[in-house]
């Protein structure tokens, strides 16, 4: 079977330097890919080109079977290739079910005349857009906190919520970006059944940007290594963890002990 | 928002309305229903910046839109012979268009060049009224720009638009129909996705929302009405004249941005107050005319230190004080 | 299309690129600030304008020594682009509208002050080298000549000390990521005051040598400002070279277009350039990838 995501030689350099070099990569359908690597290896930047935000020096994004290189964040998602970033980037200062119906946009089927003029058919759908909020809510654990204001959660639970508001546009493949990095061990595994039932019950890709190692080691299908921009590994969780120069790349590196 | 709370925001504003309605009767003073005129001029410009601003935009245009407006509305209307209402849409379109042209360009920099671009803009215009005198009269002018044509209503009256009365209650009903068209806009689906582009615009387009194109609109309809306003102006005044220090270029798009921030930006309402209150207070105050530039800078730069959230944030502010010194 | 003949144009370039180089300094100060505390800052200009009034005040009132008044001027002026820094725009560094009302605020303060205190009538300097020379062909007056020379060696200086110094690259570092002047041991809080003293410092020298060349009025300030931010929009937003590079073809705007095709085309045309080349480059000639 075709894969989902293909990277093709995937170049990014800023000025002279070669963040991300000739990468190739082949993501499956349904597994769950862990990007690991020392600081700097450009495993963000990855992340970035896959989900529009930066342009590729060189190089190509086959997604489904097509070419979806140079197209703009709000296109990838129309793709269905969802993602949440490094930090808690949500609305702090709104309301967490609110957070959720930005989400729906792609979804909301609502006419701009009707919304306009504040017909009852846009109330409506309005309510039924704030039931499918609800549901995602539920599906994250997070419906009993509807209301409260996102700036106002743990930060294990925004992190959730990050995920809430992506999953909100119905994606086929995620990019989930340091995940579950600052929470704590209860925080982690929560999390981690999530990224777990998203794949089983939803059958949505996913694709895992990490420091923490156990969760990568436990969670992943598969995990490819980046160093200095380049692959320099790829394979099941026991041939990358044995892998000498996995092992070169991280000696020296403090690695995220929680 | 309590229920409470928006009650006592709609009956304010409906009375305030009221009031709007019945001042004439009042104000027999041509000067102060000349004066009102031109604050309703204003609180149309200040609000198509609001509508602007949602995207966390500024633009520093505002004057230079004006003169397109009002330059295009009088030049349909004295050298083409077309009627007041055709040539005031006909203005306001085509600064939406020219908006819209330039928004693909302009929108794609980050926020402080796109402010920048814009009093650029802003600025040309001036320049080509200033300069393109065979079109715009230059220094000199256009003056005689008729006023609206009498509107005949079958069996009823007819709509004579001569005294300041007349152009009184013409803007004034203009005036509300463009704030009621924004503010549907703001509190629409459109406005809450131009909320969400104000907040965190990497989020919004994250989760499929066309960034560009919903700034572009809202700036293309902002202008649209700023053209309104100069179309306006144009044929309130009778006369249009390039000034060579800067009114219709970034003097007037620096008071106008003033009167947003002075009112504030958190509801729909504020830079209405502040517009009606900033342009009315000078008049008041006519004998010192030399000093009040003075004295208005001084009070800018005042106000975004002690009360930087506006005017309409008043209430609120002096609620939660006094709640503040009842539990301390 | 007009008869135009060599001499003049040629004339007209020259004294376009001569003025434009005076913009110039006014770009890059306002640029430098920009960078650094990520303001706009709109008294730039009245700070120029002030920058003249001084040396007007020194030179023709006084009767200090004219290069003498541009010293005391400049000091003056980049002191008081350190209590503007210190005590308007610091407190209220983080937000984006804030500081620039305030800067909106103290441009329409200083310009009304100084319109009160000395009218709007024009005010001249006596020129300070009289007479021309000949450049490349044609005639030119000396004191453009010098004052031309003067920016391009104050630009010159300007790019050795963000090369060179520890707090020019601690600047250059700054301008790319407000945090990273840290790693030189100098904190944000510097950099924004150097950044307004520098500019501040260039804008007045600029105002100083307009005013000796041409005249001096309230209200010349707003008109450097918008060529400063002309000049920035057009060489690319967040690059100092970009600046002098659109200090250039403004110049050449000025003084080919102005000439040819009027002064109608010549407003226009600098607005269209920018256009197209944002169209082609988002980041403008020489800006950066945001």
């Amino acid at each position: 079977m075709e894969p989902i995501l293909q990277l093709i030689n995937l170049t990014k350099y800023f000025g002279g330097l070669g963040a991300v070099v000739d990468l190739n990569l082949e993501v499956n359908q349904g597994e769950i890919l862990g990007l690991i690597g020392p600081n700097g290896a450009g495993k963000t930047t990855v992340i970035n080109m896959i989900a529009g935000a930066l342009h590729p020096s060189r190089g190509k994004l086959i997604f489904k079977g097509e070419d979806v290189t140079h197209l703009p964040p709000h296109r990838i998602a129309e793709k269905g290739i969802g993602r949440i970033f490094q930090s808690n980037t949500l609305f702090q200062h709104w309301s967490v079910i609110a957070n959720v119906r930005v989400g729906l946009h792609l979804h909301r089927n609502i006419d701009f005349l009707s919304g306009f003029l504040g017909l009852s058919y846009a109330r409506k759908r309005e309510d039924i857009l704030y039931e499918k909020a609800s549901e995602i809510l539920s599906f994250v654990g997070l419906f009993i906190k509807k209301d409260q204001l996102a700036i106002s959660l743990p930060h294990g639970n925004q992190r959730a919520l990050c995920l809430a508001v992506t999953l909100a546009l119905r994606p086929t493949l995620l990019l989930l970006d340091e995940p579950v990095t600052g929470m704590n061990a209860e925080e982690v595994s929560t999390m981690l059944s999530l990224i777990r039932a998203l794949r089983d019950e939803k059958g949505i890709t996913c694709i895992m940007v990490e420091h923490n190692m156990k969760a990568v080691m436990g969670l992943c299908d598969r995990i490819a290594v980046l160093d200095y921009g380049k692959k320099i590994a790829e394979g099941s969780p026991g041939e990358v963890s044995g892998n000498p120069a996995v092992i070169e790349a991280y000696l020296g590196v403090e690695q995220d002990a929680s | 928002m309590s229920s409470k709370k928006q009650a006592i925001d709609r009956y304010s504003v409906i009375s305030f309305i009221i009031c709007l309605f019945i001042a004439p009767l009042f104000l027999r003073n041509n000067y102060w229903l000349h004066v009102l005129g031109i604050t309703g001029i204003n609180i149309i410009l200040v609000s198509s910046l609001h509508t602007i601003r949602s995207t966390g935009e500024i633009s520093m245009g505002t004057g230079g839109f004006m003169a397109l407006g009002a330059y295009t509305s009088a030049l349909l209307a004295m050298k083409v012979g077309l009627c007041f209402w055709l040539t005031m849409l006909l203005a306001g379109i085509l600064c939406a268009a020219v908006a819209v042209i330039l928004g693909y360009p302009f929108m794609r920099t980050k926020g402080i060049y796109f402010s920048i671009l814009t009093l650029v803009t802003g600025e040309v215009f001036r320049l080509i009224a200033w300069y393109y005198r065979s079109l715009t009269g230059g220094s000199v002018g256009l003056s005689g720009i008729p006023g609206p044509n009498p509107i005949t209503i079958p069996g009823i009256t007819t709509i004579m638009f001569d005294t300041k009365v007349d152009y009184y209650y013409l803007i004034l009903v203009i005036a509300l129909l463009s704030l009621l068209i924004l503010f549907r806009l703001q509190t629409s689906q459109v406005g809450f996705v131009w909320s969400t582009i104000r907040e965190t615009d990497h989020l919004a387009a994250s989760v499929g929302i066309n960034v560009l194109q919903y700034k572009i609109f809202a700036f293309g309809i902002g202008s649209f009405f700023t053209g309104i306003a100069g179309a306006l102006f144009a044929h309130f005044m009778h006369l249009l004249a390039a000034d060579a220090t800067g009114k219709f270029g970034m003097t007037t798009s620096i008071y106008i941005l003033i009167y947003m921030v002075f009112g504030g930006e958190g509801k729909f309402m504020g830079p209405v107050i502040g517009a009606f209150i900033l342009t009315i207070l000078p008049e008041t105050f006519r004998a010192m005319k030399e000093y009040q530039p003075v004295i208005f800078g001084a009070l800018v730069i005042l106000i975004v230190f002690f009360i930087p959230q506006g005017i309409i944030a008043l209430p609120d502010r002096i609620l939660l004080w006094r709640r503040r010194k009842k539990t301390s | 299309m007009f008869e135009i003949s060599k001499e003049v144009l040629l004339q007209s370039i020259i004294n376009g690129l001569v003025l434009g180089w005076i913009y110039v300094l006014m770009a890059l100060g306002l640029s430098l600030i920009l960078s650094i505390t990520s303001i706009l800052q709109f008294a730039h200009g009245e700070v120029y304008m002030l920058g003249a009034y001084i040396v007007y005040y020194l030179s023709v009132i006084s009767g200090i020594n004219f290069f003498v008044a541009i010293f005391i001027s400049v000091a003056l002026m980049a002191v008081l682009g350190l209590l503007l820094e210190r005590f308007f725009f610091r407190p209220l560094r983080g937000e984006f509208l804030p500081p620039m009302i305030v800067a909106l605020g103290l441009m329409i303060l200083l310009q009304s002050g100084v319109t009160v205190g000395f009218g709007i009538n024009p005010k001249s300097i006596p020129s300070f080298a009289p007479g021309s020379i000949k450049i490349l062909g044609t005639m030119i007056g000396v004191d453009r000549a010098v004052a031309a020379g003067i920016s391009i060696a104050l630009a010159l200086l300007l790019f050795l000390f963000l090369k060179i110094s520890k707090y020019g690259l601690a600047l250059t570092a700054a301008s790319q990521h407000r945090e990273a002047s840290i790693l030189q041991g100098i904190g944000p809080d510097r950099m924004s005051a150097l950044a307004m003293a520098v500019g501040s410092a260039l804008a007045a020298t600029g105002g100083a040598l307009m005013g000796a060349i041409l005249v001096l009025n309230p209200f010349m300030g707003s008109t450097a400002l918008i060529k400063g931010l002309i000049i920035i929009v057009l060489g690319g937003m967040g690059s100092l070279f970009g600046g002098v590079v659109g200090g250039i073809i403004l110049g050449l705007i000025d003084g080919v277009i102005l000439v040819v095709f009027g002064p109608v085309a010549a407003s226009v045309a600098p607005l269209l350039l920018v256009a197209v080349i944002l169209v082609i480059k988002p980041q403008g000639l020489f800006g950066h990838e945001f």
